[in-house]
């Protein structure tokens, strides 16, 4: 077998608790009717509802899978069940052929890697053809998009005026297609990633009066980027990034390859977190620690429609990479080059105060972070009434965290202190991973 | 935030909200208000504030202090166990709960306890909910919590059943009793009673008013533990209690203390009912039920009012009602009949209701042969349960009443006895198992499981109660081509519970 593969890694694949429990379920020899692996990829056929078998498969180099089956989940039930008999050391795993499916899947992966090359190459190469005609339709473009967001922005910034001139104790039912028709009108107007901010403003609408002084800080912070719009013409380069990062505004990731800052280290998989945006769109946070260096790094990745991950990023894994770094005044999110497997190193244990700090320091930089990495040295997990709180020596950390995941922490945890890694934005914590002082790793998602 | 920040923005911005205006802040807040909209100003102000709360992280004083953490847990199995996944997989399904994932847990704990191990800890919330939902599991569960689990339930309402109190060095442990949890109390006092019958009824008597009628009943039905004479003075009073279950469970205690005035009583009044008649065959029995009801019946548990929703006659009830209290061996005695005869000779008498159903709810697990009988005669009150009555019955000699393939059983309507005879943590003889297993695996090949809905729920229970020994003897199962999702769905749970317990029996 290529790979040594535990049940607890397969299951850190699963994209949710259900799709986990599902998997279990067809972990079984009768539910196959083929099974294969060479020292590349994993297949296998597993009888579904339908008369032809499901063809499931997974590339062992980046644990990336695939299968024919309608789930938009990724990886599906079938992916993570053939993953798990793979790692029982199923004795049927005996055929090495691959079949033409599979090799047909692993011969696109390959193409498409290669296609994308080709394609920065041909771009690039168009650029050097005629630089000024690709600069002058790629500003006419610009220029036009600008347009239509400061004309949106603009609305909004009335719009945001308007609810503090009526008053927010006035919110009534009736407000509520109000606020979303709002975000929808950012979509329109090529901000999207405003549409969330707004209504995640909403949400802290509907759960009542406690939390409108939070609302009053999250519109006050769109006002901010309404403004920055209108003096983008003086904003640094980072700052006026910074910006377009708020937005939404794509990035080219070819640009961010070629230019992006690079940073080359030993990175350490921290933890991740995988959210439903919507029926159709999944977002990846996988969060790196440089072990040289000691940066950050993010890397943020959205699939959609069940299209899955480039790769499998295991907690505590290391991969030696360049990281290069999307432009702005506090550079998180990055793309890995070429990332290669490398030997585990002991994670650095960084002073409470220091990690504060930080996180202040980042939101100092950019206000418009949506979440900033923090690294607790010793937190202890506690419960107060039906709330979670993270206790440190510096005091108590509001958090954003399930229930089913508090007391798997709790149970982890037993009330000692703790090293705790997640996201802080601003206001709550979410934990991802933490590590008890014998080293043993916990991880929020895998306790299915 | 401030009020002069809340205030406005809740009411309605309509002037100049008066901002803070001192030092670099304010001096700011005033440059980019002045001279705008009154609510623009407000919006651009609130900007500034979030921007700046943001790079000063706040965090709330810990004002509560923080739980005191949970003893070391030396006994919890290590992850790299060989049987770690099978229990992860055993605990894994904490949705379903139907019997057969009862009896999974159940023997996943009993296998734990056994290698002295507790469960591991990324496993304890799902199991402590398993707990909650299912009280059965409870004894098996709660030896294997461990220090962190009985720590962990603490903090959950909904585990309060596992939470434990201190427990206090060997030999005094009135702790438990005192502040323990009523499962915990139980334990502890049938444990008492064991080796030290005295102390624990003085004991009892001590509690008894505090107790609501449940607790009492239990601590009641705990005193058959070394049933002893001296018991009458405690239980003879309780034939008044204002619990009638507490008040029947005493008269039937009382009633195998032949001393007692409540057993005398009842023999007098039961013996003259039954006495010798000598016919053409030669001598026998006659049994005839009370003519009129005694007025000394209401201190015996005996009531004289039959219940509207009784089918049987008024005299049958109050027979009824002394045969269920005198225990068996006083027919075995009094008449020289064995138990065979007994109940034969009441099914040619004119009160064979009233016999058979007081029997029934006599006999107990000291009495297999009167069980033997009951189960042979297969009579009306014997028959619909006769699955508790196995279940009274040793395993080995409860299986001599059923034929070895699922096929017969099921024909026979025998499958709900088979599994109803066993507790959870019971398993099935290694002879029986291992003829009754290979029958399992074939029934999955038929077409018979397309419809039978019950009897895939008996194969899973099945699975889960054969003898662990021919779990091995397992081959994957061969499934009709054209099952539906259903079936496999069933058949894969079957090879679960199989793999699982097979893991769990393997060597640790």
């Amino acid at each position: 077998m290529g790979i040594a593969l535990t049940r607890e890694q397969v299951l850190a694949l699963a994209p949710d608790d259900s799709s986990a429990k599902a998997a279990n379920g067809l972990v079984s020899d009768s539910k196959w009717v083929t099974l294969g692996a060479n020292d590349d990829a994993v297949w296998g056929e597993c009888q579904g509802s339908g008369s032809k078998p499901y063809q499931a498969q997974v590339d062992l180099s980046a644990l990336v899978s695939r299968c024919s089956c309608p789930s938009r989940k990724f990886p599906c039930k079938h992916g993570l069940a053939l993953l798990l008999l793979y790692a029982q050391g199923n004795p049927r795993f005996s055929d090495t052929n691959r079949p033409a499916w599979v090799d047909e899947w692993l011969a696109s992966r390959r193409d498409r890697a290669e296609k994308k090359e080709k394609a920065a190459e041909t771009a690039a190469a168009k650029v050097e053809a005629d630089p000024a005609a690709a600069a002058a339709a790629s500003a006419k473009r610009e220029n036009a998009r600008w347009k239509r967001i400061e004309t949106g922005t603009a609305e909004l910034q009335r719009w945001i005026a308007d609810q503090f001139r009526r008053g927010l104790a006035r919110f009534g039912p009736e407000q509520r297609q109000d606020w979303l028709s709002m975000a929808a009108r950012m979509i329109d107007a090529q901000a999207p990633a405003l549409a969330p901010r707004i209504e995640a403003a909403l949400a802290l609408m509907t759960a009542g009066a406690p939390r409108h002084a939070d609302v009053i800080e999250r519109l006050g912070l769109l006002q901010l980027i309404v403004e920055g719009v209108g003096r983008r013409g003086q904003l640094s380069p980072a700052r006026l990034a910074d910006l377009r990062a708020t937005l939404g505004w794509p990035v080219d990731k070819e640009d961010v390859v070629a230019t992006g800052e690079a940073v080359a280290d030993v990175w350490r998989v921290l933890g991740q977190v995988t959210v439903e945006r919507d029926a159709k769109l999944s977002e990846r946070r996988v969060w790196l620690l440089g072990i040289r260096t000691g940066r950050h790094g993010l890397l943020q990745e959205y699939a959609y429609a069940g299209r899955g991950w480039e790769q499998a990023w295991r907690n505590g894994d290391h991969h030696a990479a360049t990281l290069r770094f999307h432009p702005g005044s506090v550079p998180l999110r990055a793309i890995a080059i070429d990332p290669v497997e490398a030997p585990v190193a002991p994670l650095a244990t960084g002073a409470l105060d220091a990690a504060i700090e930080s996180v202040s320091v980042a939101f100092a930089g950019n206000p418009w972070l949506a979440q900033v990495p923090l690294m607790l040295p010793s937190a202890v997990l506690s419960r107060s009434g039906s709330s979670w709180r993270v206790q440190t020596a510096s005091g108590t950390f509001a958090m954003d965290i399930g229930d089913d995941v508090a007391w798997s922490l709790m149970a982890f945890s037993g009330g000692h202190p703790v090293r705790m890694f997640g996201e802080w934005d601003g206001h709550v914590l979410q934990v991802l991973s933490a590590w008890d002082e014998r080293g043993s790793a916990w991880a929020a998602g895998s306790h299915a | 935030m401030r009020e002069c920040w809340l205030k406005p923005a809740l009411l309605g911005v309509e002037s100049a909200a008066a901002l803070p205006s001192d030092g670099e802040f304010g001096a700011l807040l005033t440059r980019i208000t002045d001279g705008v909209d009154p609510a623009l100003g407000f919006s651009r102000a609130a900007g500034v504030l979030a921007a700046c709360s943001l790079a000063a992280t706040q965090l709330e004083p810990g004002a509560e202090a923080a739980p005191v953490p949970a003893a070391d847990d030396p006994d919890a199995l290590a992850p790299t166990h060989p049987w770690a996944d099978a229990l992860s997989f055993a605990f894994a399904s904490s949705g379903i709960h139907q019997a057969h994932d009862v009896r999974v847990k159940f023997e996943a704990c009993v296998q734990l306890r056994r290698i002295g191990a507790t469960l591991p800890h990324a496993l304890l919330p799902r199991a402590l909910d398993a707990g909650q939902r299912n009280a059965a599991l409870r004894t098996a569960l709660l030896p294997v919590l461990g220090s962190r689990g009985q720590w962990l339930a603490q903090f959950n309402p909904d585990w309060k059943y596992a939470s434990s109190v201190e427990r206090p060095a060997d030999g005094d442990a009135s702790g438990v009793w005192l502040e323990g949890q009523h499962v915990e109390r139980l334990a502890w006092f049938r444990q008492l009673r064991a080796t030290d019958a005295t102390e624990a009824r003085s004991l009892l008597q001590r509690s008894l008013g505090e107790l609501p009628a449940k607790e009492r009943l239990d601590f009641v039905e705990a005193l058959d533990i070394g049933l002893h004479a001296d018991d009458a003075a405690l239980l003879d009073p309780l034939l008044k209690d204002r619990s009638k279950d507490v008040r029947h469970t005493a008269a039937r205690l009382l009633a195998r203390l032949p001393e007692s005035r409540h057993a005398q009583q009842l023999t007098g009044w039961i013996a003259s009912l039954v006495t010798p008649k000598k016919g053409l065959l030669g001598k026998g029995w006659q049994i005839d039920a009370p003519a009129s009801a005694d007025p000394a019946w209401s201190g015996a548990c005996i009531e004289t009012t039959r219940p509207q929703y009784e089918s049987i006659g008024e005299r049958a009830w109050w027979l009824y009602q002394l045969v269920r209290q005198v225990p068996l061996d006083w027919w075995t005695s009094h008449t020289g009949m064995d138990p065979k005869a007994l109940i034969a000779w009441a099914g040619k008498t004119d009160w064979t209701n009233a016999l058979h159903r007081g029997w029934r709810e006599r006999v107990g697990p000291a009495e297999p042969e009167w069980i033997e009988a009951m189960l042979k005669l297969r009579g009306r009150e014997f028959r619909v349960d006769s699955a508790q009555l196995l279940a009274m019955l040793p395993v080995g000699q409860r299986e001599a009443h059923w034929p070895g393939t699922i096929a017969t059983l099921h024909k026979a309507g025998l499958v709900a006895d088979v599994t109803g005879a066993h507790a959870p943590g019971e398993t099935l003889s290694p002879t029986y198992s291992a003829a009754l297993f290979p029958s399992l695996l074939d029934v999955f090949a038929s077409d018979q499981l397309r419809h039978d809905w019950g009897l895939r729920q008996h194969l899973l229970e099945l699975a889960a109660i054969v003898h662990p020994d021919v779990l091995r003897t397992a081959r994957p199962l061969v499934r009709p081509a054209d099952e539906t999702p259903a079936m496999a769905e069933h058949a894969a749970e079957f090879e679960r519970i199989v793999r699982i317990r097979a893991a769990l029996h393997s060597q640790p």
